[in-house]
């Protein structure tokens, strides 16, 4: 039965028991995620909490082809939360309840909204815990995790979370309900369970996820070490994984970032360092005794200055959390920041740095360097106040720089954060017309009409030769040998 | 972008197969060739030809590679930097290719430690069923640009495209290694297994068969000898795990029928009947059961690996309506005029 737009937001709100937000004053939580530079108000936001409500929903949108956007926690940062303004946005935050824990085959069946922090939390006591740990993992959630393949500080050890999911429970835009992956380690046919993970909301609704659990190392080391040069902390990380160790973390800061974060969260970081790295260990307590030594003589070798041991776990915690708290505390530096998310093979890592530097004069702005060194993930900071005139775009256009910069390092523009709205251009650099062309086929697999999460992800063919043309007006002729349409 | 050679003639060949409207099976060294379903060609395309490493800087961690190279090569390449694949796909009588080991998705003992193929590959370049050359993914761990169009690849056996060259992730070889056997059931050693999965230990591999475990530890000195102290058992010199992963166990030599059980580690599902079990009890190999286990199977997934050409039993375990449905779409956006290896996974596709 096909519904007036009225009367669908009346049947759509009745099926959510009046867990619905549609005035527009208390719509405006849900403009945007943490990107916060792209708005936009839903037609109705939707605050299911059961699988058979977001199953009515689907069915409904579908018949009358409303766009749905699902959200977790909106703490991504690429808009690919951001509503669209004739949409559904659909919050999965009442989805938070952990369903079970499985302590003979080490997993966890969770709610989408369930937070990342949470399940760590919560299987703490069974000497457990759930690896990847994206730095806004005290709010952000697993559903949002899926969606964007999340990283965090630990995955160059214990993987992303691709590599952490056994199994999810879909909701297809029709509204059917399956499943992908299975407790046991593989399943029949295609790898879907993969191909969801970074998926951004653009081939289902997530809403189960079973995840796999570890157990909890028995000793842990942090290790701080001290540069007086950003080149050499840069080409340290390679002499690390050279001599064979993969810590279970390994993350830079520039003198930028580590000067904000000492001075919001008081980690006792050296403060006249160009660079530090953050090393962290995990094993048995012989084991972390040798590692602990190779590491000091390889962090010394490549010319450190200081190379200083966490005593304690509370020391431990305090070195972390600078790490973790760079994002506020680099947004107290400047009314406004730009984060970007470039990944780059390791060896590259000096030689970039020092091309943001240059970047950071051309543009006149500001720029902290914080990153996941050991998988080459940049996150550099870009500062800028949206009030004065002019500095977003400069801002949008040193931080297309930098994402033109790690394409042709051999990278890619998005390490973990997604492409959402916000590197949709730069997705026409990544890839030609063809691969475009392959990606809107997955889509039309999972999602013929198009309606969830529309104009995020994929950029149209139309729209990378819009973009493309604006680069030639430009004199930007770096990519001509790239496929124009 | 200097298009390799083969790639040319790869896209000449499926240019003609979509002209005459013929099928291609996709074959690197055959060593495969028994699993699956037959399926239906008229031609092969051998990807055999297309060899060597194209990248390698060991302290990526990454390697690129021609599809066909063989992954002796492989594994000779990276010994030399003393490093590893560490999700060791079997060579089913010492051959293989890494195009083939993508292709069929395949994990060796070592996948408990650091994943399975699908784990490991970072990157691909195919040619699709249009004959258009393409890649997806790169070299870098963190790549979230795009749908995971190389995990897709991996273990969809040939139907979705034609996998011209991989980036896969590589890791140091351990510094030590040493594997513990004991005589016990098949009970005991699944009991064993859950356990030391419980612990801290950087267990690398488990196996039953023909009433002994085996637990395999690989990492620092200090680490393998903890792990070596706490589980205890009689040290073994000899090389048991490219045996178990290739299939090269007597038992196997004699099987006429082989069935892979996939399940959740801790599952009892057919267990008193496995001849092997791999990967802390997820992997279970039944040789000639005299049933079909998918008919008692109610957790995990069941593949009649090997089997003589005249049993019709499916190889691989039937999909649900949603998801087989998603997969004949995806093979045509792929594979529109169905040119690639079909009917080799499934029927449909």
């Amino acid at each position: 039965m096909i519904f007036s737009r009225d009367q669908l937001k009346v049947r759509l709100q009745a099926i959510c028991e009046g867990h619905s937000v549609a005035d527009q004053a208390r719509m405006k939580v849900y403009e945007s995620d943490g990107l916060t530079a792209k708005k936009q108000l839903p037609w109705l936001v939707l605050l299911p909490a059961t699988i058979e409500q977001v199953q009515l929903i689907m069915q409904l949108c579908h018949a009358h082809q409303v766009p749905v956007v699902a959200r977790g926690a909106g703490t991504g940062l690429s808009g690919g939360a951001m509503p669209h303004h004739e949409g559904v946005l659909l919050s999965l935050a009442r989805f938070n309840r952990i369903l079970e824990v499985d302590q003979v085959n080490l997993l966890a069946r969770v709610e989408p909204g369930v937070t990342n922090l949470a399940i760590s939390d919560h299987v703490r006591p069974l000497g457990l815990f759930y690896a990847p740990d994206p730095s806004s993992q005290i709010a952000c959630t697993i559903g949002g995790n899926v969606a964007e393949n999340s990283g965090g500080v630990h995955c160059l050890k214990y993987g992303l979370t691709v590599h952490n999911v056994r199994k999810l429970v879909m909701i297809s835009p029709e509204g059917e309900r399956y499943e992908l992956g299975s407790e046991a380690f593989d399943s029949a046919g295609y790898d879907l369970l993969a191909l969801m993970h970074g998926s951004e909301g653009m081939l289902g609704i997530v809403v189960e996820v079973t995840v796999k659990l570890l157990p909890l190392p028995v000793e842990v080391a942090v290790l701080l070490a001290a540069f007086t040069d950003v080149g050499q902390a840069a080409d340290a990380v390679g002499q690390i994984i050279d001599h064979g160790l993969i810590p279970a973390g390994l993350e830079m800061m520039d003198k930028l970032a580590v000067q904000a974060a000492e001075a919001f969260v008081h980690a006792d970081y050296p403060l006249d360092a160009a660079a530090i790295l953050i090393c962290e260990l995990d094993g048995s307590s012989v084991e972390i005794e040798q590692q602990q030594a190779l590491l000091t003589q390889v962090l010394l070798e490549a010319g450190a200055v200081q190379v200083r041991c966490a005593k304690d776990a509370e020391e431990r915690r305090k070195l972390w959390l600078g790490r973790k708290a760079a994002f506020p505390a680099v947004g107290r530096l400047a009314p406004d920041y730009y984060c970007m998310d470039g990944t780059i093979p390791r060896r590259e890592l000096a030689s970039v740095l020092s091309r943001i530097t240059d970047f950071s004069q051309t543009h006149g702005l500001a720029v902290a360097n914080v990153f996941h060194a050991g998988d080459g993930n940049l996150h550099p900071l870009i500062l800028y106040d949206a009030n004065q005139p002019g500095q977003l775009e400069r801002a949008e256009a040193f931080g297309a720089d930098i994402l033109r910069l790690c394409i042709e390092r051999g990278g890619t523009i998005t390490g973990e954060h997604g492409v959402g709205v916000e590197k949709i251009n730069e997705m026409c650099v990544q890839f030609s017309a063809d691969e475009l062309s392959v990606f809107h086929g997955v889509k039309a697999a999972f999602d013929e009409q198009g309606g969830l999460n529309p104009g995020k992800a994929i950029p149209t063919l139309q729209r990378c030769a819009e973009f493309g043309a604006m680069h030639v007006h430009r004199g930007q002729e770096k990519f001509a040998e790239l496929e124009r349409f | 972008m200097v298009v390799e050679r083969a790639i040319q003639d790869w896209q000449a060949q499926i240019q003609g197969a979509l002209a005459e409207g013929t099928r291609l099976r996709i074959r690197g060294a055959g060593s495969k060739d028994f699993l699956g379903e037959v399926g239906a060609f008229d031609a092969d395309i051998n990807t055999q030809s297309h060899q060597g490493i194209i990248e390698y800087a060991p302290t990526e961690l990454v390697m690129t590679v021609r599809a066909g190279t063989p992954l002796a090569t492989v594994k000779a390449v990276l010994a030399e930097q003393r490093q590893y694949w560490p999700c060791d796909p079997p060579s089913f009588g010492g051959a293989g290719t890494v195009g083939g080991a993508i292709a069929a998705g395949l994990s060796g003992p070592g996948r408990v430690a650091h994943g399975a193929v699908r784990d490991l590959v970072l990157g691909v370049g195919i040619i699709n069923g249009a004959g258009k050359a393409l890649k997806f993914g790169g070299q870098v761990m963190k790549n979230v640009a795009g749908y995971d169009v190389s995990r897709l690849m991996t273990g969809s056996f040939g139907t979705l495209g034609l996998i011209t060259d991989v980036s896969f992730k590589v890791l140091p070889l351990p510094a030590a290694e040493v594997t513990v056997a004991r005589v016990e059931t098949v009970e005991q050693a699944h009991e064993r297994f859950l356990q030391v999965g419980r612990l801290p230990l950087p267990c690398s591999a488990s196996a039953w068969f023909e009433g002994t475990s085996y637990l395999r530890f690989s990492g620092s000195n200090a680490g393998v000898e903890d792990a070596r102290q706490t589980i205890g058992g009689d040290v073994i010199a000899a090389d048991i795990w490219s045996r178990i992963r290739d299939h090269r166990l007597d038992a196997f030599a004699a099987a006429k029928t082989v069935w892979r059980i996939s399940v959740p580690p801790g599952s009892q599902a057919m267990l008193s009947q496995s001849s092997l079990l791999e990967w802390s009890g997820a992997q279970r190999w039944l040789l000639d059961p005299g049933f079909d286990p998918r008919s008692t199977l109610s957790e995990g997934h069941a593949t009649l690996f090997r089997a003589p050409a005249t049993d019709q039993t499916q190889r691989f375990q039937p999909l649900s309506a949603v998801v087989g449905g998603i997969h004949k779409r995806l093979k045509h956006q792929f594979d529109p005029q169905g040119i690639f290896n079909p009917g080799r996974l499934y029927q449909e596709i």
